[in-house]
This record gives structure tokens, sequence and C-alpha cells, in this order.
């Protein structure tokens, strides 16, 4: 065990992070993931779309309301932008799943839907995919993004890795049977085969955590939430492709 | 929800970076077994005689994800068989489907996803309506380790 | 069941033609063998069959077992003959049937 730990952290020396555009993860899946991104019909990532447009307009909540109802049509999400900070309470981060689960508590008076849950997932994607083929849209804070960006270059884990070790330093090379990419966010909610399902960001990088052996923290959390951030901020020029399909 | 992170998570991430860009695999990938298409079949179309060809089977050479393997089967020209059967030995339940096509249906064709327990050679009937049965084989190799997951 | 489909059928056709059909479900196709985080197998539930009729008449029929994956997808040709409906079922383990209806207006 010791010897393998040596050789991968000699694998996993830094390298300087080359200036170059950003790419997506779609450039390192292999043809038959991205033939089945390319086609909506199928992409199973679009049945979970689907199910987020149907609970858009679904009515719930003590006065009987549904998102349309107050927000109209959903392509008027087409131009939001998340992370943000909450205006009421400006130390809190909301990402786009947050905010979702907020305005169910606050607005529609309905229980939220639980983080991982599929309708939070669905309505998630849902919305995200309004911005299809669109830049990701950032909002400027310093701040939050030179917080996530210290999270993603904090080593952790039994295997002391940081996610720059393998998204900068090793993107495009083989790790086990996947092609490590540079751990962009544009496809995100994305269906993910491992997973047979749609999943959120946070997910993934539960998984990642996982893989290094760190504790992960919560779905939602302020850390995730900087984090993604930072990562929206570092792959700004991507185009969203809400639902993408990864391996 | 947090999960335990198992020993078997951190080896098996060490194996696998200690492989990161040297080119080889690790050895996820099990060798094929030969298939009889006969002893195969025997559980869909009994002593029937098995005759090789007119049933065309598409199966990527690898696939990274045993879980959803892109498949795509039928039989050229215009002669309809009565139906077309998928089997994938090495699943714990091998046969995969049986499809009937009807009147309205222009090919005798389609293509949907194979869930495959490892790498094997899948086989594809068809049952002409003369009653004679065409079969073929086709081999995949999967590469995703069955029981070193990266993560969940 | 309230199960979230999708289908690709093209608005128009020309008579005679052939054409391709997608059909996709939302479905675990859970396979009686995987387990839960308890240690516990989580039962097998399958959508066991698929169908599609146009106006009436046979297209396609497949019996679907473990191997086929989750969120099941099917791609097949029909022949255009007339202008009307394209009708799909899934059949689950319970029986439990979800349908689904096109129109394609054949010229
Ligand atoms: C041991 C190497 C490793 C480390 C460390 C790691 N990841 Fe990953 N990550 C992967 C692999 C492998 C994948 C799947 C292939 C891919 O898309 O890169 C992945 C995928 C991703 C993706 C999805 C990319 C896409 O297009 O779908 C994101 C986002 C991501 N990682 C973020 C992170 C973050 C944030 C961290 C640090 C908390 C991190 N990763 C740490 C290996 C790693
Ligand atoms: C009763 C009216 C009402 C309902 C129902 C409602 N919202 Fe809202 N929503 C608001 C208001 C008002 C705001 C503005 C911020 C605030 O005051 O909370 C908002 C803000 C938002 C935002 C942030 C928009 C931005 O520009 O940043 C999102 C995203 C959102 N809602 C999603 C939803 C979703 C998804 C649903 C359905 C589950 C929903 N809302 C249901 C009233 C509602």
């Amino acid at each position: 065990m010791r010897r393998v730990l040596a050789l991968l952290l000699l694998l996993a020396l830094p390298a300087l992070a080359a200036d170059r555009p950003p790419r997506s993860g779609l450039d390192y899946a292999t043809p038959g993931v991205r033939a089945m991104q390319a086609d909506d019909f199928a992409n199973p990532g679009m049945l979970w779309v689907q199910e987020g447009l149907a609970l858009w307009d679904r009515p719930g909540g003590m006065g009987g309301t549904s998102c349309a109802s107050c927000h109209g049509r959903i392509e008027g999400f087409a131009g939001i932008a998340y992370p943000r900070r909450d205006p009421r309470d400006p130390d809190k981060l909301m990402n786009l799943e947050t905010r979702i689960e907020k305005c169910r508590l606050d607005n529609m008076g309905a229980p939220p839907y639980g983080y991982e849950s599929r309708e939070l997932v669905a309505l998630t994607a849902a919305v995200r995919h309004q911005a299809r083929g669109r830049p990701v849209a950032v909002v400027e804070d310093a701040d939050a993004i030179a917080a996530g960006e210290k999270e993603f270059r904090q080593r952790r884990g039994a295997l002391d890795l940081a996610c720059a070790q393998c998204h900068e330093a090793n993107a495009g090379k083989k790790l086990r049977d996947e092609t490590i990419s540079e751990g962009q966010t544009n496809g995100f909610p994305a269906y993910r085969l491992r997973w047979q399902g749609v999943g959120s960001l946070h997910r993934r990088f539960q998984v990642c955590n996982q893989a290094v052996a760190a504790e992960p923290y919560p779905l939602g959390s302020q850390e995730y939430i900087a984090l993604e951030w930072y990562l929206a901020k570092r792959g700004a020029g991507l185009l969203v492709e809400t639902p993408a399909v990864r391996q | 929800m947090p999960r335990r992170v198992g020993r078997r998570t951190v080896l098996g991430t060490a194996a696998a970076l200690a492989a990161v860009g040297a080119g080889t695999r690790p050895a996820a990938a099990q060798t094929i077994a030969p298939v009889s298409l006969a002893a195969v079949l025997k559980p869909v179309f009994g002593d029937k005689p098995i005759q090789q060809g007119k049933v065309v089977l598409k199966l990527p050479v690898v696939a990274e994800n045993g879980g959803s393997v892109a498949v795509g089967v039928g039989v050229p020209g215009t002669e309809m068989p009565r139906r077309l059967v998928l089997v994938a030995p090495q699943n714990p339940q091998p046969l995969a489907t049986e499809i009937h096509f009807g009147p309205r249906a222009a090919r005798a064709e389609a293509t949907m996803r194979l869930r495959l327990a490892r790498s094997q050679a899948v086989v594809a009937a068809a049952e002409m309506p003369d009653g004679s049965v065409w079969a073929t084989s086709a081999e995949v190799v999967i590469t995703s380790g069955a029981c070193i997951e990266l993560g969940e | 069941m309230a199960m979230k489909v999708m289908v690709s059928v093209p608005a128009t056709a020309r008579k005679g033609d052939a054409v391709e059909i997608k059909a996709m479900a939302m479905h675990p196709m859970e396979n009686g063998l995987r387990r839960d985080n308890d240690g516990k197998v989580i039962p097998r539930f399958i959508l066991r069959k698929f169908e599609c009729r146009y106006n009436g008449e046979l297209v396609v029929d497949c019996d679907w077992h473990t191997a086929i994956s989750a969120n099941p997808y099917l791609s097949f040709f029909v022949k255009a003959v007339d202008s009307g409906k394209i009708e799909f079922a899934w059949t689950d383990d319970n029986g439990a049937v979800e349908r689904h209806t096109a129109t394609i207006a054949v010229t």
C-alpha cells in the first residue's frame, strides 16, 4: 500500500495550470456517451427534465400555487445566475437547488423536497435546461470564489489529494475505466450511467471526495456551494449542457 | 447522506491512480468465454437446429459501463422473422429480450441498451416464418470492474 | 402508473416511408440482485413488456427481462401507411400499464 501511495503522489505532482480555454466533460467522454447526449430522445436525462416541467405546473403548498402561478413560463428563468448570496442574509450562499427549496418554504408554503430527491433534481434540471446552449452565467463575487478555490486546492482524505491534482494536473489521463476531465460543471444536473439516473453536482462532489477517502461535506453545504461558484467561474465560456450524459 | 469510506475505496482509487497515464488498464476486463450458439439458445428453441447467418448483431467492441451497452439487432431484407431473441449468456438471467414485429413494422430491426454483468459474447437469434432459426454472436469487453467502484 | 415516458414520432411522413420511432421510459429496472445500504435485497421490479401499435395494428411487441438497462430505450421502424395514431404501452411487474399516444400525418 505504501508503495502504491508513493507512486500515486509522484504522479499527482501539481503541474502548472496551462492557460488554455476550459473544455467541457463532453470533450473527454466516450463516443457512446456523446451519442447519448447528442440525441434528446436517447438521452435519459430528458426524462428528468420532462418530470421537472410537470412539477413546475403542479399546484401545492398552503395557497395551492405552482411555480408557474408566480413565475410564469419556465423559459423566463433561462438567464438566472447561481450561486449567489441570499439578499436578506449576505453571509449565506445559495445555489439553484437551495434557492428552489427556499422558495417552496417561504413563498409557496410547501415542505422542501429534500436535496437529492427526484423532484428537486428534476426541477433543477428543468430550470437549468432552459439555459442550454448559453454560456454559464456567473455572478462576480471575489470572496466567495476565493473560498471555493481554496476548497479546490485543499489536499484531503487518506490519499491526500486535491481536486486540482486530478482535474488540472491529470485531466485527459485514464483513471481506471474513466478519463479524468477538467471537472467542469456545465452539464449538471447530469445523467450518470453509473447512477442510472440524474444527479446533482454536489452528489458528484461527494463521489470525488469518497474516491480519495475524504469525508464528504453535506449536499447543499456552504463549502460545496463555494466550490460550485469557483468552478462556474473557472469554466467561464462553457455552454450549459444540462442534462449532460456522463459515465 | 455522507457515506462511510471503506478500505476498498482507498485501495481501489490508489490502485487506479497508480495506473494513471501508464497506458495500461487495471485488470478489470475479464476474458471472454467462448459460446456455443446451440447451448445458449436451447432454453428458447429446444432442440431445433441453429444455423449461422441472416441475423445481424451490432455491439461496441469495448463498453466502459456494463449497465448501458448500446445494441442493434436485425434481419436485413424484406423477410420478417417471427421473433428476434437476444441472450447474454454470462448474465444472472441470460434471456434479455424477445421481440415480435407486426404488420406495421417497416424493418425487422431495433436498437436498445443492455445491462451486461461482465465481458461476454452476446447471442442474437431469429426464428423465421418457415420455423428455421438463425443466430450470431458478438463479443463485448466491459471495462468497469464489478467490485471496485470509484465512489458511488 | 405515473411514469415519465418520451417518444419521438415525426409529425409528418410520406406514404410508404420507413419512419424511425424512439421510445424511452423512466424506470429503475431493478433486477432483484442489488442490495441497499443496509444489505437488504432490493426486490425485482421491471417493465416486462413494451408494445407499439399504429392505428390498432401491431408494429412491435417486446418481452423485457432483467438485462434491459434502467430507463429502457428502444428504436425501431414503422411503415407510414395512413394518418392516425401511434400508441405505446409499457407494462410493469405488477401489471400496471403506462400509455402514450402520438399522432402522425401521412401524405
Ligand atoms: C482521484 C482523482 C479525483 C479527485 C481528487 C477529484 N476528482 Fe472529480 N472526478 C474524477 C473522475 C475520474 C471523474 C469522472 C470523469 C470526469 O468527468 O472527470 C470526476 C468527475 C468530476 C466532475 C464531473 C465532470 C463532468 O463533466 O461531468 C466534477 C464536477 C468533479 N469531478 C469535481 C471534483 C471536485 C470539486 C473535486 C474536489 C472536491 C474532485 N472532483 C476531486 C476524479 C477525481
Ligand atoms: C407564491 C409565489 C411563488 C411561488 C408559488 C414560487 N415562487 Fe419562486 N419566487 C417567488 C418570489 C416572490 C421570489 C423573489 C425572491 C423572494 O422574495 O424570495 C422568487 C424567487 C425564485 C427564484 C430565484 C429567481 C432569481 O431571479 O434569482 C427561483 C429559482 C424560484 N423562485 C423558483 C421557484 C420554483 C422552482 C417554484 C416552484 C417549486 C417557485 N419558485 C414557486 C415567489 C414564488
